[in-house]
């Protein structure tokens, strides 16, 4: 089980889409779709492979289950989530369930690791009017 | 029944900055309406620096509402923004702090990274360029070391380093802000202010670090004195800042206006209420301005007389003028609507007031009517134009048997005059120093605010129309012994406030106090301060023959440990 690595890693889920700072490099993450559903349930402390079995049962990722388990390590590789101390699940909830989402891709995590860029990059003249900051012009919907 | 009819803000908040708040801080149909309003009339490519500062707390209180928004993508993004430098901010200002606290120096935080933190409860919601604490006074040589250990440089020079200013201003390689406060306010380096401040200040727990937080009642006041500090370039967030501590903690009001009344802090106050209260109209700040004025009589009464000679009579609720006229007339109450009138037109005539009268034009300049008290009556002709003055009179007359009220002018009959000189022999004026010495030391860069009697002693009104810059005011000028000048345009004290739909006039005779503000120069040496009268974008007086009083100042720098 892992829990977010705080307090260097703070994050916040809005509107389906995780914001993930690492508060001490700068770097910034964005997890859309999938990818933010599996980090909000990682950190929960959702073991992975009730969160593996989830996805199985709703039949998302097909035979490839070995897509989160590598966003798990994807994660664990940026320092975003650390093992939990804990070894025991909480069981105090339904268990994680997920359904399938329109549209959604592969979960990806996003990285903006240039803090000074971050930093004066206008959110309103030089940005994608569709993504908004920290996505600049060049990038598209 | 509350006395006012409405609440009259000199520089009242703009309707589209209104909107946005409302549409922020409300969830009713008209929320909806004044949401709907502002994205109609917005281009996010012209965004005002205040807007734009509003637009994170909007999209995460309306994000719901946003898709509907044309620009959903860049309000998410400026949220985005927010919430990432200001997570940064508070991981670097945290580690600072915790350092403070770890050497046994007491810490409160203040202003916007004490409210994101306790009462937004989220860095995103409050744009904020750095992060207030206020520690005891005693202690502020140590804190700076440790602030700048902590990898933030000063941003002033060695010399202005020890003056007594309110706080230091420290910067982050990143760009973060740090500053480090002796004083919570500009207005008071009261110590017991101060003192207070902390010894109120309440534990928070800020992710495992125990800080302190100032008490609710004090964030607020120092959110209110700070929101209106600069009113032509007010931001705004102190308005969502002070309503979301209402909606969270039970607000002492009077212990609140008590605080204010002790360190003569009650008419920012008040001023920012009236102003938050006239843009919102909720119950929360209409509550808090009824609690106030129900606790302290004096004030009220102090208002009223004031609103009255000033010629606003037209915010007070008919009915209680009655009422007031009463109070005022105490201990020999009139009994009778002509005594009640006759007491009103006498504080009207009081001196000591800049005057106004609210009036209505067109966009060629006539004037469509004019609301005013009768006491003011005689100044019409002057502060206006009219070629028709048997016409004005005619209008007038009725309104000399009233107290005050509407006069509605036929076309033509009087119209704004054309902005510019008035007569020569206007620019007479004596100014004169409430104290007497004239020597003293001051420190390079210390704020003096130096109290003075003005005096219109010329036989002509000096007239200030709406929202125009061509104000009277009065403001110094900084020369060398020699009489090579320092700095000749300083800040400027107003005899009076600029209010959109009224004209300003300080009459022939009129005596007015009021504190004139100066920054005494950098550089160590000798200097004279000369006290000064101006009419804005039109003339000085002293280049009109007036000679005004002056002052002699030594600028020392200070000892390395802040006194001089």
């Amino acid at each position: 089980m892992y829990v977010i690595n705080s307090p260097t890693i703070i994050s916040e889920t809005i509107d389906g889409e995780t914001v993930i700072i690492n508060t001490v490099s700068g770097r910034y993450y964005t997890a859309a779709g999938y990818a933010s559903i599996i980090w909000e349930a990682l950190c929960g402390e959702t073991p992975v492979d009730d969160v593996v079995t989830a996805f199985d049962k709703a039949d998302i990722f097909g035979r490839d289950s070995g897509i989160i388990t590598r966003f798990a390590e994807e994660l664990l590789a940026e320092r975003l989530i650390v093992p939990s101390s804990s070894d025991t699940a909480h069981t105090d909830g339904p268990p994680f369930s997920v359904a399938a989402l329109a549209d959604a891709d592969l979960p990806a995590l996003t990285k903006h690791d240039d803090l000074q860029a971050l930093i004066e990059l206008d959110p309103i003249h030089e940005v994608s009017p569709q993504l908004g900051w920290p996505f600049d012009h060049s990038a598209t919907k | 029944m509350s006395t006012f009819v409405r609440h009259d803000p000199p520089t009242p908040i703009a309707e589209d900055h209104r909107r946005l708040l409302r549409s922020t801080l409300f969830n009713d149909s008209a929320t909806i309406e004044a949401l709907s309003a502002w994205i109609d009339e917005t281009d996010f490519d012209r965004l005002d620096y205040f807007s734009f500062r509003l637009v994170p707390h909007l999209y995460h209180a309306r994000r719901q509402d946003c898709p509907r928004m044309a620009e959903h993508g860049r309000a998410k993004g400026i949220y985005r923004y927010f919430y990432y430098r200001n997570s940064l901010l508070l991981r670097r200002a945290r580690e600072t702090i915790e350092r403070l606290c770890h050497e046994g120096i007491k810490v409160a935080l203040f202003k916007g990274a004490a409210i994101a933190l306790k009462y937004h409860r989220n860095p995103g919601l409050r744009p904020m360029a750095d992060v207030d604490i206020l520690i005891p006074e005693q202690s502020f040589s140590d804190a700076a070391r440790i602030v700048e250990a902590s990898g933030w440089q000063h941003v002033y020079s060695e010399t202005l380093r020890c003056a007594p200013r309110h706080s230091d201003d420290f910067k982050h390689p990143e760009g973060h802000g740090f500053d480090l406060h002796r004083h919570a306010l500009v207005e008071s380096a009261d110590p017991e202010f101060n003192a207070g401040l902390l010894e109120r200040a309440r534990p928070f727990d800020w992710d495992g670090l125990r800080v302190h937080v100032m008490a609710p009642e004090d964030l607020i006041l120092t959110s209110l004195c700070n929101g209106v500090r600069e009113p032509e370039a007010m931001r705004l967030e102190w308005i969502p800042d002070v309503l979301t501590i209402c909606r969270t903690e039970k607000i002492d009001w009077v212990a609140l206006w008590q605080l204010a009344r002790r360190f003569d802090l009650q008419e920012p106050v008040f001023d920012a209420l009236c102003l938050a209260q006239a843009a919102l109209e909720c119950d929360e700040l209409g509550h808090a301005i009824d609690e106030i004025l129900g606790f302290d009589q004096d004030f009220l009464l102090g208002q009223l007389r004031k609103t009255i000679a000033e010629g606003r009579a037209d915010i007070l609720q008919p009915d209680a003028l009655a009422a007031v006229a009463h109070r005022l007339a105490q201990p020999n109450p009139p009994r009778t609507r002509h005594g009640m009138f006759a007491t009103l037109r006498r504080i009207g005539r009081e001196s000591g007031h800049a005057r106004y009268i609210r009036f209505d034009a067109d966009d060629a300049g006539q004037v469509n009517f004019l609301w005013l008290q009768s006491a003011h009556l005689p100044r019409v002709a002057e502060v206006f134009t009219t070629n028709r003055r048997w016409l004005l009179q005619l209008a007038l007359l009725p309104a000399r048997a009233r107290f005050a009220g509407t006069v509605r002018l036929s076309p033509g009959t009087l119209e704004l005059p054309r902005l510019g000189r008035l007569p020569e022999d206007a620019y007479r004026a004596t100014i004169s120093l409430k104290a007497t010495d004239t020597e003293y030391t001051v420190c390079p860069g210390q704020a003096v605010r130096t109290p003075i009697r003005v005096m219109n002693t010329s036989s002509h009104c000096w007239p200030a129309y709406g929202s125009s810059p061509s104000r009277f005011g009065v403001a110094v000028h900084i020369l060398e012994r020699n009489r090579n000048v320092v700095t000749w345009d300083n800040p400027r004290t107003y005899l009076g406030r600029a209010y959109r739909d009224r004209v300003c006039f300080i009459e022939p005779g009129a005596q007015l106090d009021c504190t004139v503000l100066w920054i005494a120069p950098e550089k160590p040496g000798h200097y004279i301060v000369c006290l000064d009268l101006v009419h804005e974008r039109v003339t000085w007086f002293s280049d009109t023959g007036n000679i005004f009083p002056t002052l002699e100042i030594v600028v020392d720098a200070p000892r390395i440990d802040g006194t001089s």
